[in-house]
């Protein structure tokens, strides 16, 4: 367990194989846990913001 | 996957000192077995289970002051103290230990000699494994516990088998529906999308929201939620209809119960008794009639069988005549008599009267008494032959016909009145015109259900439709948002929101109907082997997670299923739910075959085998009721441990015995 929470295999499996690219497929893992340990406050805003810049700055180096 | 190592308890309620159970881990020996009699604390096991866990007793809910056990106590003296603790550890196996649970508190004596638990004194730690793969404890208990066992889902995990009917009333189907979205996390995938389409409004700057392309799809979609609100709207009411036919069925049920229906059909019994009634009444005709043609015959037969003797001499007498030439005569008298008369013999010769010719004629006519009854007794040498040799054994043979079909008339008449005792044993109280008032109530009800879950379903239908479309159009809308951003780096991360977006809505639906798709596959498989009634075609699980047991003409029959069968539906359900998950835990169940006949029993377990493959199940089994030899022959080969708890006679408490599985 490690103290995080995990995500349902079967939804990391479909993630895992679907077309997207790379680093939106990590930004979409991530978000949902974040869904799993803060979605429901206000806390998650930040949280994606971040992700999203991540994931931007991550497809744009990849071009 | 994770499974229970072992269990101890500690003064917890009838386990005075430490007490403890060890679970098989081995894949293969999957089947841990608790057997007692009523009453002896097995059920409180599974409370020292869902106490340690949740703080809380789920399925004997007592005072938490009467938690410490009993004899404990006793042994208290004022002022001293005494702990309850129940400690459960989880891993791989007992070398791999994952988690470690434990919940205490402490009771203290006062000097009024009153126990009680000292406010505030409870403990409760979790232990769980570092990144080095250490133990440490938890920094939050709770959310660590609810991850590996969450409490929400908890009736998932650990069935109650006493409560299993009442599982599919509408509270749990709700419960149910609300425990599969947060089991699949398909909650937090509709959570997750929410808060992109709310993010990604950030990122439509210089979108032209005048645009009439993308201002038709958004007339679209709330004109689609419109109707969507309406139809949920209508779905509502119908639920309400839905739960008065269901509240009067059940409470029809209830009555038909107190006259004493429990498995049986009192109207059917009630027409059975008709039945027998009319059957016992022709039956006691029929034999009255054979008895009176019976005595007649006797009647009829009396005189030959009396003169059986007289008629054999008679016959003798004739025939003894007839042997020794006396008969037939010579001559006949008749012929003689004619002679005289004429006063001519047949040669010629004058017979006046007192002639000497006249006389030889009388003498010979004398000589042949018998002759003028020849015809008669040859007639009647042939009838007393044929009384003799045909009439009277046939007589004795019709009697023996007679006392046959007497007797198995007899017979039959006394099973007939044995039969209709028994149903006289059930319906002597009855009212025959309130019966057959509360079945065709019932019947009524029942069409009632089927009515409005077929409106249901109706909308449900609809419903489904409108939320695809709207979809569709918002994904398309949002494509044409996509295109009119003109900042590159907005465009992107709108890009990264909308992709994401239209990936989780299409994960979430192929999630639903895969998910719904295998449970009602595995309900069905279990609950179809076990109980094997021609009438079912297959169980059905609808979009609210309601199953539904369909017959032939496709109508839901589930009200007429039996408190059996109902059982292993509901078993059946939530092992296939619990499965289907993804979730990864051992099961508990508690009383899982009081209802179900013996025959079914097996069927069952063989079902469950097959299943729950691999899974560690721990059943809580009443002996002698449920744990019989051939439950135990059934299930042995994937039983990995076997302990009784037995009451210790003379003493407050219960003790946990392990058993070898022989």
């Amino acid at each position: 367990m490690n103290g995080r929470i995990k995500l349902n295999d079967r939804i990391k499996k479909k993630i895992k194989i679907s077309g997207l690219k790379e680093p939106v497929k990590e930004f979409i893992e991530k978000i949902l846990e974040i869904e799993l340990t803060e979605g429901k406050g206000a806390r998650y805003s930040k949280s994606y913001q971040r992700e999203i810049e991540k994931a931007y700055v991550l497809l744009n180096r990849g071009e | 996957m994770t499974r229970l190592i072992s269990l101890t308890m500690e003064n917890y309620r009838p386990f005075y000192g430490k007490n403890s159970i060890t679970f098989s881990a081995n894949p293969k020996k999957h089947f841990n077995v608790i057997f007692a009699g009523t009453g002896s604390g097995k059920t409180t096991v599974l409370d020292a289970i869902a106490w340690c866990l949740y703080d809380k007793e789920i399925h004997k809910p007592q005072p938490i002051d009467t938690l410490l056990n009993d004899k404990k106590r006793t042994e208290l003296e004022k002022g001293g103290a005494a702990e309850v603790r129940v400690e459960i550890i989880m891993g791989e196996s007992e070398e791999e230990i994952d988690y470690i649970i434990s919940r205490g508190i402490t009771f203290i004596k006062s000097k009024d000699a009153k126990v009680k638990a000292i406010p505030h004194s409870m403990n409760f730690k979790v232990k769980i494994k570092d990144v080095r793969g250490n133990l440490i404890d938890a920094a939050s208990p709770n959310v660590a516990v609810n991850w590996i066992f969450p409490q929400a889902i908890q009736h998932l995990f650990m069935f109650d088998g006493e409560a299993l009917q009442k599982f599919f009333n509408r509270d749990n189907i709700e419960q149910t529906k609300e425990a599969i979205t947060d089991i699949t996390q398909i909650d937090h995938l509709n959570a997750a999308t929410h808060h992109l389409k709310d993010f990604s409004r950030d990122y439509k700057i210089e979108v032209d929201e005048g645009d009439p392309e993308i201002e038709r799809y958004q007339v679209l979609i709330d004109s689609a939620n419109n109707q969507i609100e309406q139809l949920r709207l209508e779905q509502a009411e119908i639920e309400e209809n839905l739960e008065i036919a269901r509240s009067k069925h059940q409470s029809i049920l209830d009555k038909l119960q107190e006259l004493g229906a429990k498995d049986k059909d009192l109207k059917k019994m009630l027409q059975d008794e008709q039945t027998a009634s009319a059957k016992l009444e022709e039956a006691g005709k029929e034999l009255d009639k054979l008895k009176k043609e019976s005595f007649e015959h006797l009647l009829d037969s009396v005189p030959l069988l009396f003169c059986k003797n007289a008629l054999e001499k008679a016959r003798k007498l004739i025939d003894s005549k007839y042997e020794s030439g006396e008969l037939p005569p010579n001559m006949r008298t008749d012929f003689l008599t004619k002679l005289l008369k004429k006063e001519e013999c047949i040669c010629g010769t004058h017979l006046p009267k007192g002639s000497k010719e006249r006389k030889k004629v009388e003498a010979y006519k004398n000589k042949a008494p018998l002759s003028k009854y020849e015809d008669a007794i040859r007639e009647g040498q042939t009838q007393l032959r044929m009384m003799i040799q045909r009439d009277i054994p046939s007589f004795f043979e019709r009697r023996k016909t007679y006392y046959k079909n007497i007797s198995a008339l007899g017979t039959k008449i006394s099973g007939l009145n044995q039969e209709l005792a028994l149903i006289k044993k059930y319906t002597k109280e009855l009212d025959k015109e309130e019966i057959d008032s509360l079945y065709s109530q019932k019947d009524f009800q029942l069409l009632e259900i089927e009515k409005y879950n077929r409106e249901a379903a109706i909308r449900a239908d609809r419903i489904n439709g409108y939320e695809g479309n709207k979809e569709n159009w918002d994904a398309k809308k949002r494509e044409l948002e996509k295109e009119s951003i003109k900042n590159k780096e907005m465009r992107d991360k709108f890009v990264i929101c909308h992709d994401s977006i239209n990936f989780l809505e299409s994960i979430r639906r192929e999630l639903l109907s895969e998910v719904k798709t295998e449970i009602e596959k595995k309900t069905n498989e279990l609950f179809t082997k076990s109980v094997r009634e021609p009438r079912i075609a297959k169980v059905c699980i609808t979009d609210t997670y309601k199953c539904e047991v369909k017959n032939k003409r496709n109508y839901d029959m589930y009200e007429s299923l039996s408190s059996g069968q109902r059982q292993i539906l509901a078993t059946s359900f939530m092992i296939a739910l619990r499965k289907e998950s993804g979730f990864d835990s051992p099961i508990l169940i508690d009383y899982p075959f009081g209802r179900i006949d013996p025959e079914k029993t097996t069927d069952l377990i063989e079902a469950l085998k097959k299943v729950l493959g691999g899974v560690q199940v721990t059943f809580f089994l009443i002996s002698g009721k449920e744990y019989t030899d051939s439950v135990h022959h059934e299930m042995k080969a994937h039983i990995g441990s076997l302990y009784e708890i037995k009451k210790v006679k003379g003493e407050e408490r219960s003790e946990i015995i392990k058993h070898k599985v022989t």
